[in-house]
């Protein structure tokens, strides 16, 4: 190299070094989401496409699979049948107000009674309604302080009582010797298996002889726009 | 003042049924300082409490775990602070 490149690429080296971690392509640096590579992007997209045909095989799956189960109870005898739900549109909610209630839309005027559920999603329960007026209701969530509610928890189906904790959470007491794991499904004990929550964190303290589960409702109460009501 | 005492109460009221809880009690907070004796505060809270609160269902209706007039006892709480605080302050302007 001669005297005069060298000089040029001194400079250049270093600045390249200095704001390497500023423009890092990998998206670790400062502006890294910024300017990435236009391929990086594309190769992003493309993964992201494979992965939403994926999860939308699955969930035709997960559809076929549940008309299958529905149809396997009707042979039996034991079909669940259609529920009379009613949708609601939610008024107020957590975070607008201190207390695990909500308040819906519909009352007593639209067949509405007290302990019917609140379901959201395809099969989440959220909530019994505890209060009904003409053109109101108030629901009580499930994650209320002081709400109980008999639970089956994780593939080996153990029973406990799930206890409400507040802020949306809910909180199972169980012997440490029975295996539960995070992401272990927790429904209520009735034949269309209404989902209540997936197990988040499992405290199990070995000086305890009990282990404390505690998990939240599978959908966001603070983005639910809709509730049904099962009337029946 | 007594007008703007008013007015301020209709933007609690408005507050507490379209604001946050928490801008409620951040907005009912700073009017106590601001008027003398602001019980309206109180009772703003107080109706927000037995509309929103948790309904007492088969237990006592003061039952720890199910209280449902946390707003109503944060507002009673401030008021009484709030009123020794302007006893020991001076307001300039």
């Amino acid at each position: 190299m001669s005297k005069a490149a060298w000089i040029l690429a001194a400079p250049k080296g270093v600045m390249l070094d200095a704001t390497a971690p500023l423009v890092a392509d990998d998206g670790g640096g400062l502006f890294g989401g910024y300017f990435s590579s236009k391929k990086r992007l594309l190769e992003e997209n493309t993964a992201l496409k494979v992965r939403v045909m994926e999860l939308e095989v699955l969930a035709l799956a997960n559809k076929r699979l549940r008309e299958e189960n529905e149809e396997l109870k009707k042979e039996v005898g034991r079909f669940s049948g259609v529920h009379e739900e009613k949708l609601a549109a939610i008024l107020a909610r957590p975070n607008r107000i201190p207390y695990d209630t909500l308040v819906l839309d519909i009352g007593a005027e639209d067949s509405v009674a007290e302990g019917n559920l609140v379901l959201a999603g395809e099969d989440s329960l959220l909530g019994r309604v505890a209060q009904v007026f003409k053109k109101t209701s108030q629901v009580i969530l499930y994650s209320a302080p002081g709400e109980t509610l008999d639970v089956i928890v994780g593939p080996d189906n153990v029973s406990a009582i799930a206890e409400g904790n507040g802020g949306g959470n809910s909180r199972i007491s169980l012997p440490r010797d029975i295996a539960v794991s995070e992401g272990d499904l927790i429904i209520a004990p009735s034949i269309d298996s209404l989902t209540l929550g997936v197990v988040g964190v499992v405290n199990a303290n070995p000086a305890d002889a009990f282990q404390e589960i505690m998990f939240k409702t599978p959908v966001n109460i603070q983005e639910l726009r809709w509730v049904r009501i099962r009337l029946d | 003042m007594v007008f703007f005492r008013i007015v301020a109460t209709l933007a609690l009221l408005f507050g507490a049924f379209y604001a946050p809880w928490w801008g409620t009690l951040f907005l009912g907070s700073v009017l106590l300082f601001v008027f003398k004796n602001y019980v309206e505060f109180l009772v703003v809270a107080f109706l927000f409490d037995l509309l929103y609160g948790l309904p007492p269902g088969g237990e006592s209706l003061f039952s720890v775990a199910r209280y449902s007039f946390l707003l109503f006892t944060s507002a009673l709480v401030l008021f009484f602070i709030a009123r020794e605080l302007r006893n020991t302050l001076s307001f300039y302007s």
